[in-house]
């Protein structure tokens, strides 16, 4: 009885007027600027009663401090965002996100794709390219470009304006401005956003970051159209004992030295490496996506598990 | 009206779930059978949804092939979004793979009446080739309409893909074993295997040559495959003369036991080969030089010799007789070991 209430207390309370103005505004406007500000922050971190806690790295905070300290954490680091990746995983996270872009293509003309998470635009801009690759090879094969046929869309979704600036900023200098990207400054847990609305959901590198991933993944649930699909990139847990040892050894020995060298902050990289030890393991992040009410939730690991593709649908 | 049938799916499974999170909330509520049912009807419901958008995807092989695309195409015409083609992780091949056992079903579900619409009998043995020849050229016109287009050749080809070759394998084995079935099969011996691997055997290459025919309404095929089914019945007649043959051997080792005074040690190989020969029985009286004269190196001569002497030794004798032959075979072992 418990869960039934929690369930349908996180999904309804969603639909209230206030977020459908707040969708109307932002979606149809193709590309939109909202800024959290603090107070909305706090407003956020309001609707956590004060006595529940939840993990930051390897320490265990209040609820309601979390997201404003990943906020910062994420401020801190935008700015050298991309080349402490490529320093980090030794450039092997553009293959990961290589693969989980091919992972979801052929991409039917028509589909609305929302990438939570995705400030920077790593994966959209992949998307992106992927799309118009792909609509170069099917005009070769159909000599009539059928022009009723809509055109894919890609919303840009995250909680740090911070990342969106950057994403922005490396749209204009890959010269990537299509009408199909849009932007969206706004929390997975509760995205402004009307129901059955978009046909995939991507997240990569970020539900492990979001207070608590079960209201995230109910979101992804409500926004989701039925057959819709999930889709999730993630740090994960490597079993082999050998490879686990070589893993944790560089993550905690070199990642926070590295982030002081090369970006100048020591914490965010510490908690960066914590907060991937403190994520669910494969398994139990399956059975936390099947609550939220996927079905045929599979995972595929990549790199002996350092990373995890979790996909699911909405059937 | 497909749409409001897919949200009233939606939300019938909306109750399902968070019954199926009240359970898990109370850990001590937990009724092991009822989860496994739900277990069940979750996978029920997964295979009903599959079932649907493969099934919405043949209609587009056609255009698009076996393929991701066709998956994608097909499940926008149900209703679904296209990005949902991701529950078939292997792709296209899962779309041949579908049509194939559909196809196998409808054969196992009309294949009787048709063999008795023929008047063939799968009861009487003589029948079941003409039983054979009518279940591969009723299945093999199932996928009439996808070799005109070509595409047959594509399936045939993702089916054949080391990584897709075991399930294809396994539906092929079934598709055979059904056709057997029907055909009156019981073998009980290891023929159960053989039978299968020629009838398999037979039934791929008659594809393979319906790929490539362009007589009217695959004559050629047809012809072709009347051949190969004359010849899995030369084939039978074969191993039936071979078993004729070790029966007529076994009746010759047999016949000495009749006079134990007057026993063979002395046949060598090349009168056992020509059996109708009556000098095979050479008289003598049982003692050991024989064995002496045996080349060490003519095993076979030499099997020869003591199937006889065991043979002597199955039916009653005297104590004397008994130790000469035991001495005998001892020796011819021993020869065996030490050349």
């Amino acid at each position: 009885m418990f869960g039934r209430m929690s369930l349908f207390g996180s999904s309804y309370s969603f639909r209230s007027v206030k977020m459908y103005e707040h969708f109307s505004k932002g979606l149809h406007v193709s590309t939109c600027f909202k800024t959290i500000n603090k107070s909305n922050l706090e407003n956020i971190s309001k609707t956590y009663h004060e006595d529940k806690t939840v993990d930051f790295g390897f320490q265990t905070i209040p609820a309601s401090e979390k997201a404003q300290r990943v906020h910062k954490v994420f401020e801190n680091v935008a700015s050298n965002y991309d080349i402490m990746n490529d320093v980090m995983s030794v450039g092997i996270h553009r293959i990961w996100k290589d693969y989980f872009v091919k992972k979801m293509f052929p991409l039917p003309p028509g589909t609305k794709v929302i990438d939570v998470a995705g400030g920077t635009g790593d994966i959209a801009f992949r998307m992106l390219q992927s799309i118009e690759r792909q609509n170069k090879h099917l005009n070769i094969n159909v000599t009539d470009a059928n022009e009723s046929r809509k055109n894919s869309s890609i919303l840009i979704s995250d909680i740090n304006q911070a990342m969106l600036d950057v994403g922005r900023e490396r749209a204009i200098k890959m010269n990537l401005q299509s009408d199909m990207l849009s932007w969206l400054c706004a929390d997975a847990q509760q995205l402004p956003l009307a129901d059955n609305s978009f046909d995939l959901y991507t997240i990569a590198f970020g539900i492990r970051n979001v207070t608590e991933v079960s209201k995230a993944l109910d979101e992804a649930y409500r926004i989701l159209r039925p057959g819709g699909r999930f889709l999730c990139l993630e740090f994960s847990h490597v079993k082999n004992p050998l490879l686990k040892w070589v893993y944790d050894t560089y993550s905690f020995q070199i990642i926070p030295p590295l982030g002081e060298v090369v970006a100048g902050d020591w914490k965010s990289y510490q908690y960066l490496v914590e907060s991937i030890r403190k994520f669910p393991t494969q398994d139990r992040f399956k059975d936390m996506i099947e609550e939220a009410g996927f079905r045929s939730v599979k995972y595929e690991n990549l790199t002996f598990g350092v990373v995890t593709i979790h996909s699911g649908y909405k059937i | 009206m497909a749409l409001s049938g897919l949200t009233g799916n939606v939300l019938f499974r909306w109750s399902s779930t968070t019954r199926f999170q009240s359970t898990d909330t109370f850990t001590d509520d937990v009724d092991p059978k009822e989860t496994q049912r739900l277990k069940d009807e979750e996978t029920v419901y997964e295979t009903q949804i599959r079932h649907k958008i493969l099934d919405a995807a043949l209609g587009y092989v056609d255009i698009s092939g076996w393929s991701k695309q066709a998956l994608a195409e097909g499940a926008e015409s149900i209703g679904y979004p296209g990005v949902v083609h991701g529950l078939f992780p292997k792709g296209g091949v899962e779309l041949v793979h579908h049509f194939y056992q559909q196809a196998n079903e409808r054969l196992s579900s009309e294949l009787p009446a048709d063999i008795q619409d023929a008047q063939l009998d799968p009861l009487q043995g003589k029948d079941d080739l003409k039983i054979l020849r009518l279940a591969i050229e009723k299945r093999l016109r199932m996928n009439t309409e996808h070799v005109f287009t070509g595409k047959w050749t594509e399936a045939m080809g993702l089916m054949a893909l080391p990584t897709n070759a075991p399930s294809s394998l396994k539906l092929l084995a079934y598709l055979v074993d059904d056709m057997w079935h029907y055909a009156g099969d019981t073998s009980p011996d290891f023929s159960w295997y053989t039978k299968r691997a020629v009838l398999a055997a037979v039934y791929k290459s008659t594809e393979l040559s319906m790929i490539q025919d362009k007589s009217e309404d695959f004559r050629s095929t047809w012809e072709f495959l009347d051949r190969r089914i004359e010849g899995i019945g030369k084939l039978r007649d074969c191993s039936r003369k071979c078993e004729e043959t070790s029966v007529i051997m076994k009746g010759l080792f047999n016949t000495p036991k009749t006079d134990l005074n007057t026993v063979v040690i002395r046949a060598d190989l090349q009168n056992v080969k020509k059996p109708r020969q009556k000098q095979v029985r050479q008289t003598g009286r049982l003692d050991e030089s024989p064995v002496q004269e045996i080349p060490s190196t003519d095993w076979s001569k030499y099997s020869c010799r003591m199937t006889f002497a065991l043979h002597r030794l199955k039916s009653g004798m005297p104590c004397e007789e008994q130790r000469r032959l035991f001495r005998l075979i001892l020796r011819c072992m021993l020869s065996v070991v030490k050349p």
